[in-house]
């Protein structure tokens, strides 16, 4: 296999393509999955990306230079060996939201500084599942009719960033367009929403924009749309039928952050009417201390692993307590008062003590919260 | 090879570049020199007109201090650098039974800098060196290579351990020379907590070491003369670590006065989780009989009703 020059000022490149949409450098693909329809469709929308096949995809990864910044242009086409569908790991003594995650693309060419990709993933590629087919028989076996169930892709990726050329929104939104019992959310940073516009969700999929202040969208959220190029595209899709969701998270302290986020939340009620809103969320920035050195070696500017940050009963980074109340009970009132108590907030990882002191009330376990953002999304 | 004997005023002490161990203690060297001789001869290679040292430091070194001119060597004309510092690794692995991590910094250095691929030095040389290969781990012992010379002597003598060493990386050549003195007395743990909380304060702050020293609260706790060097040095840290973590000292300020201020009876302790993550509060009575643990809990009775008790949970989540 041919060895890479790395370019410099690969971000500054991936910055300007990124303002459009994300295409790859160079896209592998796997043997396996060669002839795969969804292969054909990814490589027919980026005809212009020269690729290369790869016989041995383990060892393929294992030789590759690693190296996370330069992988972000490098797609990989591939075949999920085991399973898609994984519940939310959460994290232990927090409250977790019952969320189930498919993993049909992984990785994020977005390129946020406090991302816990860096963490999580042990190789540098975005990487494309093919076989959609089975992932569509996990999900017939899996999924029960009795209970409720929501289930997003937007954990170990962004859900829309790869739309353009996957077109996996159109197949996922119209598999769940026909459950009753199931919210499919898709969470995105990006306005990349043109596939969702040519399909009817049946009032099942909500699409969730993460959020953020101004300030650490520009500096923090390297590779992203502005906030108001995301509220906008919010408002541009409920039009089509959705619902939408919002999740601050990670909220990031710094002196003016009042000032900062109330304007957002004001953004969003200015331009979204709260019935359309399924739920807000909210997370302090909390990470594993592995992902501090990584955060440090990988972006030297930043200063947003510098604040306040204690070691939580779950063994991550987090604000210490006091900061975190004083931090939700701006938001919550906020949301309240602008949405006049229409939306539904809820938290994410956070202990008892803090839902019950900023929401009043807080959720037996996991699964008496999951049913009741299904039953809520459900029933608007 | 072949063995000749050689002036030391030939050899260029300066050209250290296959120098591993930085260990300049001689004393146990000159004495068996004195008794025996020389028993193992260095290995020298020629670089522009002089010999350099593969091998044998110490024994030249401790040549030169005996005022001893000529000695035997053993010359090995080989251009290749890496080839020779390869030999010497090989050669210092073999013979020693356990490296320093400074030893070992230098050797990851050497081979990097003498053209090593990364990616080798990762796969093949770490393990051998009992380091997980891991980009990490390489880059932290490159930096530790990098070390001032002065904080390179502290390590040899033991006053810096590796988590200590680890975190002045983080600092420049003259900041390293700053705090140097400042850490010398502390134990490791201490070290390391109040070097990154250093580090973290100039990075958040936008500001440099000096001006971190310069402030008044810090200032006068280093020109008082009220304080022992140790108990000056409890202080800083201290001090550094309320600026770090201002809410959680405040925080924790404020529970230790209340419970100082609520008076409970001997026996009694409070405790809470390190970070006061935890909503409870855990008590824990100690007693020798009935009566004693009746007359406890009586007093906690009326502690538990006084205002001064209440006003901690009112107050605790508004500090």
């Amino acid at each position: 296999m041919k060895k890479f020059v790395i370019q410099k000022n690969s971000r500054n490149i991936l910055k300007e393509k990124m303002k459009y949409k994300y295409i790859p450098d160079r896209v592998f693909i796997d043997s396996e999955v060669l002839y795969h329809p969804i292969t054909v469709r990814i490589t027919n929308n980026l005809r212009k990306t020269p690729y290369e096949i790869v016989k041995n995809v383990k060892s393929f990864i294992k030789e590759f230079n690693f190296n996370y910044k330069n992988g972000k242009k490098y797609l990989l086409i591939t075949k999920q060996k085991g399973k898609f569908i994984k519940p939310c790991p959460g994290t232990p003594h927090y409250l977790c939201c019952n969320y189930y995650i498919i993993n049909l693309t992984l990785n994020c060419p977005l390129d946020c500084t406090y991302c816990i990709l860096q963490y999580y993933l042990n190789n540098p590629f975005m990487i494309i599942y093919a076989n959609i087919e089975d992932l569509f028989r996990e999900l017939d076996s899996f999924l029960s009719p009795n209970k409720f169930y929501r289930i997003g892709t937007g954990e170990l990726t962004d859900s829309l960033v790869f739309d353009h050329f996957t077109e996996f929104s159109k197949d996922l939104i119209s598999y769940f367009a026909n459950k009753n019992n199931t919210v499919f959310e898709l969470k995105t940073k990006t306005t990349n929403i043109e596939n969702l516009t040519k399909i009817n969700p049946n009032g099942k999929t909500v699409v969730a924009w993460s959020l953020n202040s101004d300030r650490i969208a520009k500096n923090e959220e390297i590779n992203a749309p502005s906030n108001i190029e995301r509220i906008k595209t919010a408002k541009k899709i409920i039009s089509y039928g959705y619902k939408v969701g919002f999740h601050f998270d990670p909220i990031i302290f710094y002196p003016d952050w009042e000032k900062d986020y109330f304007k957002i939340v004001y953004n969003i009620f200015e331009n979204i009417n709260a019935e359309y809103i399924a739920w807000i969320s909210l997370g302090t920035l909390r990470f594993p201390p592995r992902l501090k050195d990584i955060i440090q070696n990988r972006f030297p500017k930043t200063k947003i692993v510098y604040d306040e940050f204690i070691i939580g009963l779950d063994g991550k980074f987090r604000y210490f307590k006091t900061l975190r109340l004083k931090i939700y009970k701006k938001f919550a009132n906020w949301i309240r008062e602008l949405s006049n108590g229409k939306v539904f907030i809820y938290l994410c990882m956070e202990s008892k003590e803090i839902w019950e002191k900023i929401l009043g009330w807080n959720p037996k376990g996991k699964r008496e919260l999951g049913d009741k953002l299904c039953k809520i999304m459900l029933a608007k | 090879m072949i063995k000749k004997i050689i002036s030391i005023k030939k050899i260029n002490l300066k050209d250290d570049r296959f120098r591993i161990s930085l260990c300049n203690e001689l004393t146990l060297l000159k004495f068996s020199i004195q008794k025996f001789g020389l028993l193992k001869p260095p290995i020298l290679t020629r670089r522009n007109n002089k010999f350099i040292i593969i091998s044998g430091w110490r024994k030249v070194l401790a040549c030169q201090e005996l005022g001893i001119e000529k000695i035997p060597a053993f010359l090995w004309n080989e251009r290749d650098d890496l080839k020779i510092l390869l030999f010497k690794i090989h050669e210092y692995l073999t013979m020693k039974k356990e490296l320093n991590f400074l030893e070992k910094a230098q050797i990851i250095s050497k081979l990097y800098h003498f053209g090593m691929e990364k990616r080798e030095i990762i796969q093949n040389y770490l393990p051998l060196l009992k380091i997980s290969p891991s980009n990490y781990d390489f880059e932290t012992y490159l930096s530790l290579s990098e070390l001032s010379p002065s904080i390179k002597r502290a390590i040899l003598k033991g006053n810096i351990t590796f988590q200590g060493a680890r975190a002045l990386t983080k600092f420049s050549l003259s900041e390293q020379e700053f705090l140097l003195p400042i850490i010398i007395p502390m134990s490791s743990n201490y070290q390391k907590e109040f070097l990154i909380n250093v580090y973290e304060i100039l990075k958040k702050e936008g500001i440099t070491l000096d001006e971190l020293f310069s402030r008044r609260d810090l200032k006068e706790i280093i020109e008082s003369r009220n304080f022992s060097q140790l108990e000056k040095i409890e202080k800083i840290i201290d001090k550094v670590r309320s600026i770090r973590y201002p809410s959680y000292t405040a925080f924790k300020k404020f529970f230790e006065l209340w419970v100082k201020e609520i008076k409970f009876p001997k026996g009694v302790n409070i405790l809470h989780d390190q970070f006061f993550e935890e909503e409870k509060l855990s008590l824990k009575i100690k007693f020798k009989n009935d009566k004693e643990l009746r007359d406890i809990l009586e007093k906690l009775e009326k502690i538990c009703n006084s205002e001064k008790f209440k006003e901690y949970f009112k107050r605790k989540d508004e500090i």
